[in-house]
């Protein structure tokens, strides 16, 4: 034996550091220019076109006419919002793969009141239909949650049971409501109206707003904050004196909730009438949105639109190319999802190169760096202002906060003045304590 | 090397010659130079972080070495995989037990063996166990699952899976950890037994009396570097204690001399199940005075956890009282009884499993316990003042991190534990459960946590502090409870006692309960608590170790 | 009793598709993974063992042998590429598994969906095309061929060979997990790989081989979805991935036992036909009740669920480490 036997091998892994903003983006745009050149190749193989018309074909998808833009935003609203919605209960660690059926049985319930209500006005069925799928769907996502609190049953896999049954409930709805008939006739009554000519524009105001608000309960509220604790360890949750059972199913319900939300919308904002796939498998895909924007709902919202714009773009290059067909976009939108969920590798992990790879490496990158300048301080310039961008937006934030905190604070202080907030009672026996929180800012 | 006389005819078992084993960046193990001898108990002394652990590692064929040459039998050796380590028959019996907890012993003993044969023959395997028990002295059951095993028990099967490997050199990583005194002297044996087959065995330790009382050299390790081997007739505890930390270092904790208080907290007659719902808390009663620390002596899973669980009101008790201030917090939320004043600082084996979220800033883990305190209508964290908080603790605690925005995680060990303690500490309580403040810390780390404490004490404060090393117990704290699953085996003033006298009701041999029967114990002549039993003419403390320090009146 | 016999028939047969993908996804959580992906896989394992068999089929003379062995070999090694995918991504990459799962499932159902509709359009009707020469071999039976049409008979000899291959291969299963090396290392690997890491089990190896197995597995349900149970006819409106998540909880159900997944397997087929022979037992039911009918085996599957949560018995629980990738570092 001898001692160059004792090598190491090429390469290893190690866990990352803190990562700025700027990198993280960096190799989730380069993973998704991957994606795309993949799924290029991909449709280039199968349609004979070139890249050239394809894009433009992709484009066109989304921005050609004005149905089509219109339908761009109102599918990357429902997917942005189905993301939203499944955030809190992901920020937790509680693994909702329900959110198909939960969004089926807001769907449900909204369908219900626009079949079975028609005689009521329709203010009084879309306000009825909108707090009651909000409710429904809550609750049917509570239902797992108070099994796994109560019992610690496996929530991933019952939700995902409970998608079935759903669909199964719907299915049979619709059996009775068809009676004869080939299919179900849309809903004429219940329908939410349009803003102008945009027939989406209340769906697109309300999960802007949303978004926002998720943004701000999540990082800003104490709701937020036992969220964040609560998915980090639940044993530091309770010894910090929070009700962890009530947190767990709290934030469930509101993930339910907004699920059921996006039922109501698809019934009486854009469909007019159910169908058990009336959810699509935004349930699935939501997830990965959810996941791979870190729980951002900006981040979402991005990528809610890069997936709808693949997906889109691809459908529409169907028109254009007899060999696909309409599930060509599950193809190009899989492959996304894919390079999103490898990518997240970059960011988190560093593959540390053994010495003489290393020493390689170095030479080449200072090669590299010596033969292009212009493109590092090029790179440096576009980091430095998109810091400065994102400075600007979290200052607007935080002073958007501070006005809402100071509103709500005056507002109840002049409800609240005769009431006491007991003061943590200190026991006066005791000697020498030292003193509360008084003394810490100094 | 080879300066040892007594030692010049004995083979070389291992060499290290110049290893060294960087982690990106930190230096483990830096030029390690020195060797084993065939058939000798050798001791890898060195504090926490070491890197004692790593270098047995690279035996062990867990990590490569960066550089450098490890001879085995005075041949060059290339230990890539566990696999390499047994074929150069050297077996490491590791801190954290590598068993699989559903496998019965003889599953886990042959398991990863003979890869290409397809079935295995757990008879065979069974009777090799045996023999192997029956020639050093072990007992092992071999259809017992892991799960339902004691943590020696536990011990005992690593030890027998690296024999049955057939190693010739044997690494045990903190041994003693987990184990009693009685029962480290067990392993002692077998040890001195496996020497005198013939076979090398190094004990990694940071405990300087079984140094001295087992091995016969000593290496000594400090921060990465080797410094010396010496011979364990030829050291003391100082001498070692030097090399170690490198400066001449004061060994004696400080037990600052306070007047005791009222009785705080008094724990009358509890009893606790587990999660498996057996008891772990057995009827036991005790109280704390303010100025007074009780340290609580006991083998690892013996009620600690559930008695600091209960008393933060984090388990529910099945029977008996928990009194503060002669008012019961039984049944009240966890957030009632740090309203309370009772602050518990609780670190499990893994650091940063309770009391801390370890992906949150400082900030954030600042205001665990008072995001709440604001007004019922503000629907908003305070992040500013945890801030201030967070910054003011860095400045007096001098923790060491880039700024108050670090996720805790990414703090060291000691810096981690000066957070949590920092943040309990400056909620200012009456009342501080504490279990394994000091566990993984360096010796000066160690003892800024005994400080804090200290001055905790000298306010007034009543502490309980759960403890693993026996010497830290009888340093710091007034009185001692050993508990012996789950039941109290007496109160001791930590000055009057000995490590052996610990040992023996910590194993349940001795139980002063039963020597004073008649004598009502763990409750204070002062008591909170109405319904007195009328005959309280004994206190806590069996009268030999009676001390006219304490004040009994009030 | 008649109706009684077609209702076994249909149970044992839409058992056997989701016995494969459930031994598949056992095999794969005894490596710790929790793999979501199972109705993609079937997917593209029903759409790759379709395609080739109508390809094949429909050539000039297709030999009877090869027209077995095709179908199996091309949709086993599609699916396990697709396996390679998910094992790549969560063990090389570490990626989180519940996500990769969802992803693998969303991209199968697009590939099998979108294949399938290809060979539609190619044959011509653009909804349904129909691979019957290897149906016909692969549902060749005892019963047919002897002409038995007595209730015994039919109940337990007129499937095809692959019925009686998937006991087999659960048997087989059951021994590799239960008695061999391979299998203890399995195990141990699922419940703590940072021990089997020290035995020195290559722990990577196996997770990558456990899960390409598995997923090989559940591609050959798929293949028989839709070349037996379907009697070869490919339709845009099948419902492979219903029968995926069927699978999914009935590794719950089995407790990660492969004995017990043959039998509740067929419990399974027996409760989801139930709305199909309600006259069994003189029930007469609307189609909308029949709907709710098909509800039972989930309603089942989490029942189990709740009964094992509330047991905890150590070996009813799923392995320790599933769904946690392992990272020799974390240690």
């Amino acid at each position: 034996m001898s001692n160059t036997k004792t090598r190491e091998p090429l390469l290893h892994i190690t866990r990352k550091g803190a990562t700025s903003f700027l990198f993280r983006s960096t190799v989730r745009l380069i993973a998704i220019a991957f994606a795309f050149l993949l799924a290029f190749a991909f449709l280039a193989a199968v349609t004979k076109m070139d890249f050239a018309t394809l894009w433009n074909h992709m484009v066109d998808g989304s921005t050609m006419a004005k149905t089509s833009k219109l339908a761009f935003w109102k599918e990357t609203m429902l997917l942005l919002l189905v993301a939203i919605a499944l955030t809190p209960a992901f920020k937790m660690k509680f693994w909702n793969i329900g959110a198909q059926g939960q969004i089926l049985i807001g769907a449900l319930i909204t369908s219900t009141l626009m079949h079975d209500a028609s005689s009521l006005a329709d203010p009084v069925i879309i306000v009825l239909s909108f707090v009651l799928s909000i409710i429904v769907g809550g609750l049917w996502a509570a239902i797992p949650a108070i099994f796994k609190v109560r019992l610690n049953a496996n929530e991933t896999l019952f939700t995902l049971m409970m998608n079935y049954i759903a669909v199964k409930l719907v299915a049979s709805a619709i059996d009775t409501w068809k009676g004869k008939a080939s299919a179900l006739a849309p809903f004429t009554s219940g329908r939410l109206p349009a803003i102008g000519t945009n027939k989406y524009g209340i769906l697109i105001f309300v999960v802007v707003v949303l978004m926002v608000g998720m943004y701000l309960y999540l990082k800003h509220t104490k709701h937020g904050y036992e969220i964040s604790v609560v998915g980090e360890s639940l044993r530091t949750a309770n010894y910090a004196g929070m009700n962890t059972k009530w947190i767990i199913i709290r934030t469930v319900f509101l993930s339910g909730a907004l699920c059921g939300l996006c039922g109501f919308f698809y019934v009486a904002g854009v469909d007019y009438v159910i169908s058990t796939t009336t959810s699509g498998s935004y349930g699935f895909t939501a997830i990965i949105v959810s996941w791979a924007a870190t729980f951002n709902p900006f981040g979402m919202f991005i990528l809610a639109m890069i997936m709808t714009f693949m997906s889109k773009g691809t459908t529409n290059i169907g028109n254009f190319a007899e060999n696909l067909n309409q599930y060509t976009a599950y193809i190009t939108v899989g492959i996304l999802l894919f390079f999103l969920i490898g990518c997240e590798f970059f960011i988190q992990y560093k593959i540390v190169f053994n010495q003489k790879i290393q020493v390689k490496f170095d030479k080449f990158s200072e090669k590299v760096h010596n033969a292009i300048p212009w493109w590092f301080s090029f790179w440096k310039k576009v980091a430095d202002g998109v810091d400065f961008a994102i400075g600007k937006v979290q200052a607007f934030f935080s002073k958007l906060l501070e006005t809402m905190k100071t509103k709500l604070v005056a507002l109840f202080k002049k409800k609240d003045t005769g009431a006491q907030i007991s003061e943590n009672a200190q026991v006066e026996n005791v000697p020498n304590v030292e003193d509360k929180e008084g003394s810490t800012n100094e | 090397m080879g300066a040892y006389p007594q030692f010049a005819f004995m083979e070389t078992a291992i060499r290290f010659d110049n290893v060294t084993k960087i982690f990106s960046k930190v230096v483990a193990n830096k030029d390690i130079s020195f060797d084993v001898k065939k058939g000798e108990i050798l001791a890898l002394l060195g504090e926490n972080g070491s890197g004692k652990t790593t270098l047995c590692n690279l035996l062990a064929g867990i990590y490569l070495p960066d550089a450098g040459t490890i001879y085995i039998n005075d041949e060059v050796a290339s230990i890539r995989s566990p696999q390499d380590a047994y074929r150069y028959h050297i077996g490491m019996v590791h801190q954290h037990f590598k068993l699989v907890d559903i496998f019965t012993a003889a599953e886990n003993v042959v398991l990863g063996l003979n890869p290409k044969e397809f079935k295995f023959d757990i008879k065979a395997a069974s009777n090799k166990i045996k023999e192997i028990c029956d020639k050093y002295g072990f007992e092992v059951d071999p259809n017992k699952k892991v799960y339902n095993m004691s943590v020696s028990e536990k011990q005992t099967l690593e030890i027998v899976k690296v024999l049955y490997r057939g190693a010739d050199i044997l690494i045990l990583d903190e041994p003693t950890a987990v184990l009693t005194p009685q029962e480290s002297e067990k392993l002692f044996n077998v040890i001195r037994n496996m020497k005198a087959d013939g076979k090398s065995i190094i004990i990694i330790t940071h405990k300087l009396q079984e140094v001295l009382s087992v091995s016969d050299r000593v290496a000594i390790l400090r921060k990465g570097h080797y410094i010396d081997t010496v011979e364990t007739a030829s050291a003391t505890t100082q001498s070692l204690t030097d090399m170690m930390v490198g400066q001449k270092v004061d060994l004696n904790i400080e037990r600052p001399k306070v007047e005791h208080d009222i009785p705080l907290l008094e724990i009358r007659d509890l009893s606790i199940k587990n999660d498996e719902g057996a008891k772990a808390i057995d009827n036991v009663s005790f109280y704390i005075r303010g100025g007074e620390i009780l340290g609580i002596a006991g083998i690892a899973g013996c009620g600690q956890k559930e008695l600091c669980e209960a008393i933060a009101g984090l388990r529910k008790i099945e029977s008996g009282d928990i009194n503060h201030l002669g008012k019961s917090i039984i049944g009240m939320k966890p957030k009632d009884i740090i309203n309370e004043g009772i602050a518990m600082s609780f670190i499990p084996e893994d650091r940063l499993g309770m009391g801390l979220a370890p992906s949150l800033s400082i900030t954030d883990n600042m205001m665990l316990k008072t995001y709440n305190d604001n007004a019922w209508y503000n629907p908003f964290v305070d992040r500013k003042r945890a801030r201030n908080k967070a910054n003011r603790l860095i400045k007096e605690l001098e923790i060491a991190t880039p700024s108050s925005e670090t996720p805790v995680r990414r703090l060291s060990g000691g810096n981690v534990q000066k957070v949590l303690v920092g943040r309990e500490i400056s909620a200012g309580p009456n009342v501080i459960v504490t279990a394994y403040p000091v566990r993984g810390l360096d010796i000066n780390s160690s003892y800024l946590i005994y400080n804090i404490l200290n001055e905790q004490k000298k306010k007034g404060v009543g502490i309980l502090f759960v403890g693993e090393d026996l010497d830290v117990l009888l340093g710091l704290c007034d009185k001692i409870m050993v508990l012996c699953h789950g039941k109290v085996m007496g109160v001791v003033h930590a000055d009057k006692t000995t490590k052996e006298e610990i040992g023996l009701m910590m194993t349940g041999s001795l139980d002063l309960t039963e020597v004073k029967k008649n004598k009502d114990f763990g409750i204070a002549k002062d008591s909170f608590i109405e319904d007195k039993p009328q005959d309280i003419d004994s206190e806590v403390i069996i009268e030999k170790f009676k001390e006219e320090g304490v004040k009994e009146d009030e | 009793m008649s109706n009684f016999v077609s209702w076994w028939q249909s149970g044992i047969l839409f058992g056997t598709v989701i016995m494969l993908g459930a031994l598949g996804e056992i095999l794969t959580q005894k490596a710790g993974h929790l793999n979501l992906g199972v109705p993609g896989l079937m997917f593209i394992g029903g759409f790759a063992g379709f395609a080739s068999a109508y390809l094949y089929g429909n050539t000039a003379n297709p030999n009877g042998f090869l027209l077995v062995m095709i179908p199996i070999l091309v949709s086993i090694i599609a699916s396990g590429i697709g396996g390679l995918i998910y094992s790549f991504l969560t063990v090389t990459l570490k990626a989180n598994q519940n996500v990769t799962g969802l992803a693998l499932t969303y991209i199968g159902v697009g590939i099998g969906s979108f294949g399938g509709q290809y060979i539609t359009n190619l044959a011509g009707s653009g909804t349904y095309a129909r691979a019957e020469a290897a149906s016909a071999i692969f549902t060749k039976n005892i019963a047919n061929a002897f002409n038995l049409t007595d209730s015994f008979s039919r109940m337990f000899l007129s499937y095809g060979f692959l019925v009686y291959l998937t006991i087999v291969i659960a048997v087989i299963l059951h021994f590799v997990l239960k008695k061999s090396r391979v299998g203890l290392n399995l195990r141990a690997i699922g419940e703590n790989p940072a021990t089997a890491d020290a035995a020195g089990i290559n722990v990577t190896r196996y997770k990558y081989l456990a899960t390409i197995a598995g997923a090989a597995i559940c591609g050959l349900g798929g293949m028989f979805y839709i070349i037996v149970y379907c009697d070869g006819g490919w339709a845009t409106t099948n419902s492979i991935e219903a029968l995926g998540w069927l699978a999914v909880a009935l590794v719950i159900f089995a407790t990660w036992k492969p004995l017990n997944a043959i039998w509740g397997s067929y419990l399974f087929a027996l409760l989801y036909w139930f709305y199909a022979y309600s006259s069994v037992i003189n029930l007469k039911l609307t189609t909308s009740q029949s709907d709710l009918m098909q509800m039972l085996p989930y309603v089942v599957t989490i029942l189990v669920l709740i009964f094992i949560s509330l047991r905890k018995k150590k070996e009813n629980q799923p392995p320790l480490s599933l769904g946690l990738n392992y990272f020799r570092e974390d240690r």
